[in-house]
């Protein structure tokens, strides 16, 4: 009975991607605390941002350099698609440790784009 | 001139278009899916781009993508190969409107076929022998139109996938009733329409080569009548009917179709034969097919070589009626346990020995320590066999699925072995079957 609310519990904290949850009722008080693995993802692999769709790089209004430091939701760079223009933003405050690529080159998907460090 | 391709497309078809451009000095751009990465296609061509993820929506059909990646690498044309975007008009149109070549038939004709209900309205005119087919709004509420057993397929489909047999109006209610719970909002009425379940005796298609001037040749005839699911697995050419006028027949009134439509590149006509030998027009493939293969070895032409002439505005040359040099037999080896209900097998092919030899040809793009990827299909190679008498070129097929070594994952080699050691096939007297 409780394994099944405990389930429940752990399903809620994935899907709104919650680090902590206290539950208490009759019959049960528990207290979940998920490790902080959900920063690292957003990273993935490393630090590195990586080009959610293909498209062409292009610089932010001011240019980033190497060894910048950034804040969490600072636009990084933009990819155009399609000329569709989506901003791509730092998941969470760093330094800028590596820029791969310049001004109009190719993004393939899943291709990595800066090292956030 | 085409001188850049991107292939949007993968698997054996991706391989097969890129050693063609390879022969005709053309570079080559490959697209693949993030788990695609290791494929055989993507090493054989000179440059190649992950376009997305697995699922082929986002991937294989996404058709922004795959037009940025192609512009962006100075391609001039695509080949969009068969299956995935290679008869969606909307997809040819915005290639066009990118300034690129659509390696295919021109817009006005894609136009024209691209429902297959409304082509079939349009061949009427001309008195082509059709099977009894509605739109299936049309047929749900005209009550009194008792044709079943009847098939419901959709009117852009293709490549045999999700036709399905309804014998009764109840059983039709049920079956309409499983499409709105699976497909949901997703589901349209107006993309079904409703044919009559004839007792087929032969499917035979017809190979369509025309230039953009008017000049259309007739391959030979193909029999495709061995099929699992509406799927093909084995095809022969010429076709083993013992009817030549019938067979002549068919190729007219290919001819008739092709020109009446202004047809231009690659096509081919289908048709299905009855056990009174009267033949029904079906649908018209307009791209380049699975067994374009053994057309290829009876008549010596290279056809993915013709599509990329055609669209570069080349001339068709060839004469109006080409006859076979040999007898030609294809098997088509699918990734899939026959003993299991030919579930699909998926896992790392550890051992691999394909056949060779005179008069044999395997396409394929699997490799020894290869991984299948459970996303696509099933489809791992074609083995080709000819010869000037069939029954050598069958007995060759037999010797060459012996040879075929593959350890990992389950196969239909067996299957297709029973079948063409079968007295019927070797006879070239058999019926449509649909294993």
């Amino acid at each position: 009975m409780q394994l099944k609310k405990i389930k429940s519990l752990i399903e809620i904290m994935d899907e709104k991607n919650l680090t902590k949850i206290d539950y208490e009722d009759k019959d049960l008080k528990i207290s979940l605390e998920k490790s902080n693995i959900s920063e690292l993802e957003e990273d993935n692999e490393d630090g590195w941002i990586i080009s959610p769709t293909v498209g062409t790089y292009l610089d932010r209004d001011k240019p980033l350099k190497v060894g910048q430091k950034v804040k969490k939701n600072e636009v990084l760079f933009i990819i155009n698609s399609m000329k569709v223009l989506n901003n791509i933003v730092a998941p969470r405050d760093g330094i800028i440790e590596e820029i791969l690529v310049k001004e109009n080159d190719m993004l393939e998907y899943n291709q990595k784009v800066m090292k956030l460090g | 001139m085409i001188k850049k391709i991107l292939v949007a497309n993968r698997g054996e078809i991706a391989v097969r278009i890129i050693k063609t451009c390879k022969e005709l000095n053309i570079k080559t751009v490959a697209i693949y899916s993030k788990c695609d990465k290791d494929s055989y296609h993507v090493f054989l061509a000179d440059e190649a781009y992950c376009v997305g993820e697995s699922n082929p929506s986002n991937s294989y059909l996404n058709a922004d993508s795959i037009i940025q990646i192609a512009t962006n690498t100075g391609c001039n044309a695509i080949h969009p190969g068969y299956g995935f975007l290679s008869e969606d008009y909307k997809f040819a149109k915005k290639v066009i409107e990118n300034n690129l070549i659509f390696i295919g038939p021109s817009l006005d004709v894609m136009e024209k076929i691209y429902d297959k209900q409304k082509l079939k309205d349009v061949l009427k005119q001309i008195n082509v022998p059709l099977i009894e087919s509605y739109k299936l709004k049309e047929f749900i509420k005209s009550k009194d139109k008792n044709i079943y057993p009847i098939l419901i397929k959709q009117v852009n489909g293709g490549g045999g996938r999700g036709i399905k047999i309804v014998s009764s109006p109840s059983e039709l209610e049920q079956t309409i009733k499983e499409l709105n719970k699976t497909l949901k909002e997703k589901f349209d009425i107006n993309n079904y329409y409703v044919e009559k379940y004839i007792d087929v005796y032969r499917h035979i298609e017809v190979q369509v080569i025309a230039d953009k001037y008017g000049n259309i040749s007739i391959l030979p005839e193909r029999d495709c009548s061995i099929q699992r699911n509406f799927q093909k697995f084995i095809e022969e050419t010429p076709s083993s009917i013992n009817n030549k006028k019938l067979l002549d027949e068919i190729k007219q009134e290919a001819l008739k179709i092709f020109q009446f439509l202004k047809y231009d590149n690659v096509g081919t006509a289908e048709f299905l034969v009855d056990s009174n030998f009267n033949y029904y027009f079906l649908e018209i493939n307009a791209r380049i097919q699975v067994e374009h293969t053994i057309t290829e070895v009876v008549s010596d032409i290279d056809i993915v070589e013709e599509q990329i002439n055609i669209s570069d505005g080349n001339k068709n040359e060839k004469e109006t009626f080409i006859t076979p040099n040999y007898y030609a037999l294809e098997c088509r080896i699918n990734a899939e346990d026959p003993n299991n209900n030919f579930i699909s097998s998926s896992g790392k092919i550890d051992i691999l020995n394909l056949p060779s030899g005179r008069n044999i040809r395997v396409d394929s793009y699997i490799y020894q320590g290869y991984s299948l990827k459970p996303f696509y299909d099933s489809l791992l190679m074609k083995v080709i066999t000819y010869d000037k008498i069939r029954n050598r070129a069958i007995n060759k097929m037999q010797s060459c699925l012996d040879e075929i070594i593959i350890s990992g994952i389950k196969t239909n080699i067996d299957f297709n072995y029973e079948i063409i050691n079968g007295k019927d096939f070797k006879k070239g007297n058999y019926k449509f079957k649909k294993y």
